[in-house]
């Protein structure tokens, strides 16, 4: 019987299985997603440094341009590395009541910064829509961390874009919008949740 | 109440398998052949003891297609996830040294 086996071997067994979880935890229970944050983080500290130190034109928009073809490839290498190796067991929870009043708020929050006609707001709407998808995608996979984490960035995006002049909110989504991406990826892969 | 050691669970390939799909979770599936390469096993000794698992409920399979190529996934139960836990408290209990019996005064 198992439990007539020698303290050293139960002792082994349970070293084994403390290894293995923080093993798993860190390297496949966020199932790539911690390195997306990582990357998306970096991508926005980058581009709205870039604005902040260069303003509005060319030079800025190209930056932006190729981070976001960067962050395109690297979201797609991560999802091929990691995407079908560990995935949600498929749910549908878009019956919860939440799902809809969450949709409506991140709507209302996009035509807050309309109309979108200057990279000021038109960045602003690109980032709520981005952390929308998020809120959504947390919802439908069952991640609630994606989706709490999209509600403090979508919180932290308004009220720099309502409180700081233009300057010093691309500086705030710099370094505040940058930071919490990375913190993000930092949670996820300490395996507190994915 | 002494708590005995699932003997399913207790043997060493067995034990990694649940002890990754219990930190990955229910709600998350691991597919075959990256828990293979996780643990270090063949195809057909991880597909055995992922044959006795399944048989007593702890764990269950699915097959699908992605990117056009088939793909098993294996994701622990509930039943799975209370004998794992079980588990890990018997062993704990076992390891736990035996407290001092009261000394007459």
């Amino acid at each position: 019987m198992p439990q007539d086996a020698a303290p050293a071997e139960l002792q082994r067994r349970l070293a084994e299985a403390t290894a293995w979880t923080r093993r798993t935890r860190r390297h496949w229970r966020h199932r790539g997603v911690a390195y997306v944050f990582w990357l998306w983080g970096a991508i926005w500290s980058i581009g709205y440094g870039g604005l902040f130190v260069w303003g509005e034109g060319p030079r800025a928009a190209w930056l932006w341009l190729i981070l976001w073809a960067l962050g395109g490839m690297g979201t797609a290498a991560v999802y091929l590395r990691y995407g079908w190796r560990v995935r949600a067991v498929r749910t549908d929870r878009q019956d919860r009541p939440a799902f809809w009043p969450l949709n409506l708020l991140f709507m209302a929050l996009m035509f807050v910064v309309r109309p979108p006609h200057s990279m000021y707001r038109d960045g602003t709407v690109v980032a709520l829509w981005i952390l929308w998808a998020y809120a959504v995608l947390g919802w439908q996979v069952g991640r609630p961390f994606y989706t709490r984490w999209a509600v403090v960035m979508a919180g932290l995006t308004v009220a720099g874009f309502g409180l700081l002049p233009q300057r010093p909110f691309y500086l705030w989504m710099a370094v505040v919008g940058g930071l919490t991406w990375l913190a993000g990826g930092v949670y996820q892969r300490r395996g507190r949740e994915a | 109440m002494a708590l005995a050691l699932d003997p399913l669970i207790h043997q060493p390939v067995r034990l990694r398998i649940m002890t990754v799909l219990h930190a990955l979770g229910p709600e998350q599936e691991v597919e075959f052949t990256t828990l293979r390469d996780m643990l270090g096993v063949t195809d057909g000794n991880l597909g055995s003891h992922l044959r006795k698992l399944e048989e007593a409920g702890y764990v269950r399979t699915h097959k699908t297609f992605v990117l056009r190529r088939p793909r098993t996934y294996i994701a622990v139960t509930g039943l799975g996830l209370n004998a794992y836990q079980t588990y890990l408290m018997a062993l704990e209990r076992l390891l736990r040294p035996p407290e001092p019996r009261p000394t007459a005064p």
